[in-house]
C-alpha cells in the first residue's frame, strides 16, 4: 500500500498531512492481527464450558454441550470449535476465561462502543483502539465490512473489503477516482484516494462476502509483503435470548462459523500464520442461569479465543470466579476477573512489536493496564 | 435558503417536473401533517410516465399478514411431518417462502414512494423513527410484519405524540418478535407455573424492557437499575404471542392483534419503575410508556439524536436546546418537534450533513429525474441485466430495514459511512443511474437546479464524457454532503 505517497502527489489536505506518523521510517513490524468481533455477546460458558464446576448443569441444563472436547478436568470446549481445539493441541491457541472489558451495564449499545473505542469513561470516542494501534505501529489495515466500524476508525491507512455484487455495474475508473479525491476534503478525500490506489493496484480479489470467504481472501492478501497487516470481521447474532441451543441451534452454529473463519484465515495466510495472532472480541458475556426461553440474557464476563503461530503457550488462562449465586456478578452474570483490554494489549504487543507501556498509554489510555503477555506469548 | 436546498436538507429533493415555487415555510407546513401517500407503477418500461397509486391488493393488513405467516408455518410443519427427502422438503420451504411472504412487495412500495412521493420530509421522518425504533429481521419469524410496522406503527404515528408512537411500537408484532417479548412470560404467571410443573419452557425475558428504556426512551444517562428493567419487562410480560398453528385453543389473528395482552402469561402484582408504581393488568403498559415518554432524559436524548440526523455533526447546543424546548413544551407532540427540527435544519449551517446512502440514492434519482426500480408486476423478474430490485439495491447500499441488524440501528455519524466500499457503491450507482435510469437532467442541469458552486461545476466539467460528468456531479462533495 502506497497511500502516503499518493496523498503527497495529489496534494492532500492539511487535515491529513497533519496526522502524526509513528514508526514510518523504521522497519515495519512483521506480525499480523485479525480481530473477530462477535456482536451480541458471546456466551463464554457455552463456548468453553467449565464442566468441572458442579453449578454448570444446575444453572443451565439446556445450554451445555453434550459432547464437548475435554481440555482439562475442569474446562471443555464446545465440539463445534474442534478446529480451534486442534490448534490448542498443537500449541497454536489459547483461551482467556471470565474476562471482559470493565463494563457492567449490559447494554449492547454502550458495550460495543466501549469494546471498540477501548475507552471506558467519557463521551463517545471518534476513534477505535485497533485504529490507534495501527497508527502507533505505522501499518495498514483492512476492514471486512461495507462500512467503517468504530474499532478501526482513526486509522490513517485503512480500506474496506466487502465487494459489490451489483448486476450491470462496472468498476470505478481511476480517472474519476483521482478527480474525486482531489475535490473532496478530509476523510472523504483520503477514502477516494485509497480507492484510487486499489483500482491502480488491481489486486484481483475474489468477489466473496460470506465470513469464511472473506477470511480466506484476506488471509491471502495479508500474506503478501505489501498487504494489510491488520483486519477485522464482524460475526453478528450472538444475542441469543431465546432457544440458544446446546449441540444444535443458533449459538452452536455461530461457534462453528467462528471455527471455520479462524481456519480459513490460517489457510489463506499460509506461512504468514507463524507471525499472526487472531482473537475474538465481544461486548459482554451472558447470564449464568438460562432464562425462561431457553436462552441467556446480557451479562458481564465472557471468554476470549486467541489463535495463531505467535501463540507460545497453549492453555486456558483464568482466575475462575465460580458459578454459584454468591460468586456471580450481581447474582446473575459470570464475574469477569481479567480485563480483556490486557489480552488485546498482549496481542498487539506480540504481533506489532509495540511496548506494553505505549499500548497502555496511547491505545487504551490506561497507563496502569496489567500486562498478561507472558501467560500466552513468548515475551 | 432556497426551497430546493430545503428539500435536500429535510427531504429527498425535487424531481425536475415538480413545482418548487412554494415558499420554504409553506413547503415545510405542507409536509408536517398529512395522509400517507403510496405512489406505484405496474411495470418499469425504461421511462415511467404513468405513476398511479400503489394497488390495494398489494397493501396487506395485519390480519392478511398473520394469515400468511400461519399458512407458511403450517405448510412447512405439515411437510416436515411427512418425512420427505431433504430436496423435496427444501423445495416446499422455498415455495412457501415465495408464496406467502410479502416483503418484496413492501420494499417495492417503499422504493416507489421514495422515488415519486411528494411527502419527502415525512418519508425522511419515517426512516429516522424506523431506525430509532429498529426492528431487524429475526430469522423467519417477523419478515411479514416489518413493512406494516414501518408504514403504520412509525409512518402512521408521525402526527401524534411520541408516547403514542412508543405504545404502537412496543405492541406491534414486528417488535414483539424482534426483541423477544413474545417469549417474555411472567415468573409467577399461570403459564410459567404450569410449565414448571410440566417441564416446558416459559419465563421472563428482559430484552424489550431493557431496550425500551435504554434505546427507545430515557437512555442510560437517566440512571436506572436492573430492578427497573426487570419491572419494565414484567409490565411487558403477556404482551404479544407468536401465532403457531398448533396452538390449542387456536389464536385467530384478531385475538393476537386487537387484544394482544394475555393475562395468563403476565406477571401478576404491581410493579415499580423509576420510583413509580404500576398496577397489575394491561393498563400499566400505557402508563409506563407515558411516563417514560415525558421524562426529561427522553426529551434530551431524542433532541440530540434528531439534530445529529438532520443537521449533522455541525449541530450546536442551541439547536439541541430549541428542539428540546419544543419537545418539553408540547409533551413530545411530534409535529411540533418536527417543526422545530425543520426550523433549525434550515438555518445556515457550518457544514453539510453526510447523509445515509439510501437518502443519497433517492436524491440522486429524483433530482436527476431518473426512473429505476421494477414495478409491482415485476417482483420476480426472470432475466436481469441490471440490478433494479430494490431489495437487492438496499442490501448493496448497506441500508435496509428488512435486514438482520442490531437494536441500536444504523449510525448517524458520518465516519461510519465513509469507507472505500461505500464510495465504490456511490460511483457504481451513479453510473447505473446514468446508463439505465434515463435521467432527464445532465450534470450541468443538475448543478443549475441545485445552485452548485463554481468550484464544483469546474470539477464536473473536467469529466470527459456526459457519463463521467454525471458521476462526478452525484459524487461531488456538495451532492454527498447536503
Amino acid at each position: 500500500m502506497q497511500r502516503r505517497t499518493f496523498l503527497k502527489a495529489a496534494g492532500a489536505s492539511a487535515v491529513l498531512t497533519g496526522f502524526p506518523v509513528h514508526g514510518y521510517t523504521s522497519e515495519l513490524p512483521k506480525g499480523r492481527i485479525a480481530v473477530l468481533f462477535l456482536e451480541g455477546g458471546l456466551d463464554g460458558l457455552a463456548a468453553v464450558p467449565p464442566v468441572g464446576d458442579p453449578q454448570l448443569e444446575r444453572m443451565r441444563s439446556d445450554l451445555v454441550a453434550s459432547k464437548p472436547l475435554d481440555l482439562n478436568p475442569f474446562f471443555a470446549l464446545h465440539q463445534n470449535l474442534s478446529g480451534f481445539g486442534k490448534l490448542l493441541a498443537s500449541n497454536q491457541a489459547a483461551i482467556f476465561h471470565a474476562t471482559n472489558f470493565p463494563y457492567i451495564r449490559r447494554s449492547h449499545f454502550e458495550g460495543q462502543r466501549i469494546a471498540q473505542s477501548g475507552m471506558i469513561n467519557g463521551a463517545a470516542s471518534p476513534t477505535g483502539w485497533l485504529g490507534r494501534a495501527m497508527d502507533e505501529a505505522g501499518i495498514a489495515g483492512r476492514s471486512l465490512t461495507l462500512d467503517t466500524p468504530l474499532l478501526v476508525r482513526g486509522a490513517v491507512e485503512l480500506d474496506s473489503f466487502y465487494p459489490a455484487s451489483l448486476l450491470g455495474s462496472v468498476n470505478p475508473d481511476t480517472e474519476l477516482l483521482s478527480l474525486l479525491s482531489q475535490s473532496h476534503e478530509g476523510l472523504s478525500a483520503a477514502t477516494f484516494g485509497t480507492l484510487y490506489e486499489k483500482a491502480l493496484a488491481d489486486e484481483n480479489l475474489p468477489r466473496v462476502r460470506d465470513p469464511e470467504g472473506l477470511a480466506l481472501a484476506t488471509g491471502r492478501a495479508m500474506s503478501a509483503p505489501e498487504g494489510p497487516r491488520v483486519t477485522m470481521i464482524r460475526i453478528p447474532e450472538f444475542d441469543t435470548h431465546a432457544n440458544q441451543g446446546n449441540d444444535t441451534g443458533l449459538h452452536p452454529e455461530l461457534l462453528g462459523l467462528v471455527d471455520r473463519v479462524i481456519e480459513n484465515f490460517r489457510i489463506g495466510l499460509g506461512d504468514a500464520w507463524q507471525d499472526t495472532v487472531i482473537f475474538t472480541l465481544t461486548e459482554f458475556g451472558r447470564t449464568v442461569r438460562e432464562n425462561g426461553s431457553a436462552g441467556t440474557d446480557h451479562g458481564y464476563g465472557s471468554a476470549g479465543l486467541v489463535a495463531g503461530g505467535l501463540v507460545d503457550r497453549a492453555g486456558i488462562v483464568s482466575n475462575w470466579p465460580g458459578l454459584g449465586e454468591k460468586d456471580q456478578f450481581e447474582g446473575r452474570d459470570l464475574m469477569a476477573t481479567l480485563d480483556y483490554r490486557s489480552v488485546c494489549a498482549a496481542c498487539i504487543e506480540t504481533a506489532l512489536g509495540l511496548p506494553h507501556d505505549v499500548i497502555a498509554e496511547k491505545v487504551f489510555l490506561e497507563p496502569d493496564l496489567a500486562r498478561v503477555t507472558p501467560y500466552v506469548f513468548n515475551a | 435558503m432556497s426551497t430546493s436546498r430545503a428539500a435536500r436538507r429535510l427531504g429527498l429533493g425535487f424531481r425536475p417536473s415538480a413545482g418548487t415555487d412554494l415558499a420554504e415555510s409553506d413547503w415545510v407546513d405542507a409536509q408536517l401533517v398529512g395522509e400517507f401517500t403510496a405512489p406505484g407503477y405496474a411495470r418499469f418500461d425504461g421511462r415511467n410516465t404513468e405513476i398511479g397509486e400503489w394497488p390495494e391488493a398489494l397493501t396487506y393488513s395485519l390480519s392478511d399478514r398473520m394469515d400468511r405467516h400461519k399458512t407458511r408455518v403450517r405448510t412447512i410443519l405439515d411437510a416436515e411431518a411427512k418425512q420427505l427427502d431433504s430436496a423435496t422438503l427444501a423445495r416446499i420451504r422455498a415455495d412457501a417462502w415465495n408464496d406467502y411472504t410479502v416483503h418484496a412487495q413492501d420494499i417495492h412500495r417503499l422504493a416507489h414512494r421514495g422515488l415519486y412521493g411528494e411527502d419527502q420530509f415525512r418519508q425522511r421522518l419515517t426512516w429516522f423513527w424506523a431506525n430509532h425504533f429498529t426492528v431487524g429481521r429475526k430469522g423467519d419469524e417477523n419478515i411479514e410484519f416489518i413493512g406494516h410496522y414501518v408504514d403504520t406503527a412509525i409512518g402512521g404515528a408521525l402526527d401524534g405524540s411520541f408516547a403514542d408512537m412508543v405504545y404502537g411500537v412496543v405492541t406491534h408484532p414486528a417488535m414483539g418478535i424482534y426483541l423477544d417479548n413474545v417469549y417474555n412470560v411472567g415468573e409467577n404467571s399461570q403459564v410459567a407455573r404450569i410449565c414448571r410443573r410440566d417441564g416446558c419452557q416459559a419465563g421472563p425475558n428482559d430484552n424489550l424492557g431493557r431496550e425500551l428504556m435504554e434505546l427507545h426512551t430515557v437512555s442510560p444517562s437517566r440512571g436506572y437499575t436492573e430492578d427497573d428493567i426487570r419491572n419494565a419487562a414484567n409490565i411487558l410480560s403477556g404482551w404479544g404471542y407468536p401465532p403457531h398453528p398448533n396452538d390449542r385453543p387456536p389464536f385467530t389473528p384478531d385475538d393476537w392483534w386487537q387484544s394482544a395482552f394475555f393475562k395468563q402469561r403476565a406477571q401478576p402484582g404491581g410493579k415499580t419503575v423509576l420510583g413509580r408504581d404500576y398496577p397489575e393488568g394491561p393498563a400499566a403498559l400505557r402508563r409506563l410508556v407515558d411516563d417514560l415518554s415525558i421524562d426529561a432524559s427522553t426529551a434530551d436524548f431524542l433532541s440530540r439524536k434528531l439534530v445529529l440526523h438532520f443537521i449533522g455533526e455541525a449541530a450546536t447546543e442551541d439547536d439541541v436546546a430549541a428542539v428540546r424546548e419544543a419537545w418539553t413544551a408540547s409533551d413530545g407532540h411530534l409535529p411540533t418537534v418536527h417543526r422545530a427540527v425543520a426550523e433549525r435544519t434550515l438555518e445556515p449551517a457550518a457544514a453539510g450533513k453526510f447523509v445515509w446512502p439510501i437518502i443519497w440514492l433517492f436524491q440522486a434519482m429524483r433530482i436527476s429525474g431518473a426512473d429505476f426500480f421494477y414495478g409491482y408486476e415485476q417482483l420476480n423478474p426472470m432475466e436481469e441485466v441490471v440490478q433494479r430490485r430494490p431489495e437487492r439495491v438496499f442490501e448493496e447500499l448497506g441500508f435496509d430495514f428488512w435486514s438482520v441488524r442490531q437494536p441500536d440501528g444504523y449510525s448517524d455519524r458520518s465516519e461510519a459511512w465513509i469507507s472505500t466500499e461505500h464510495f465504490d457503491r456511490r460511483i457504481r450507482f451513479a453510473d447505473l443511474i446514468y446508463r439505465f435510469g434515463n435521467p432527464r437532467l445532465s450534470a450541468a442541469e443538475i448543478a443549475d437546479a441545485l445552485g452548485l458552486s463554481a468550484k464544483t461545476r469546474d470539477m464536473i466539467a473536467t469529466g470527459n464524457t456526459p457519463r463521467d460528468r454525471f458521476v462526478l456531479c452525484l459524487c461531488s462533495k456538495e451532492f454527498m454532503e447536503v
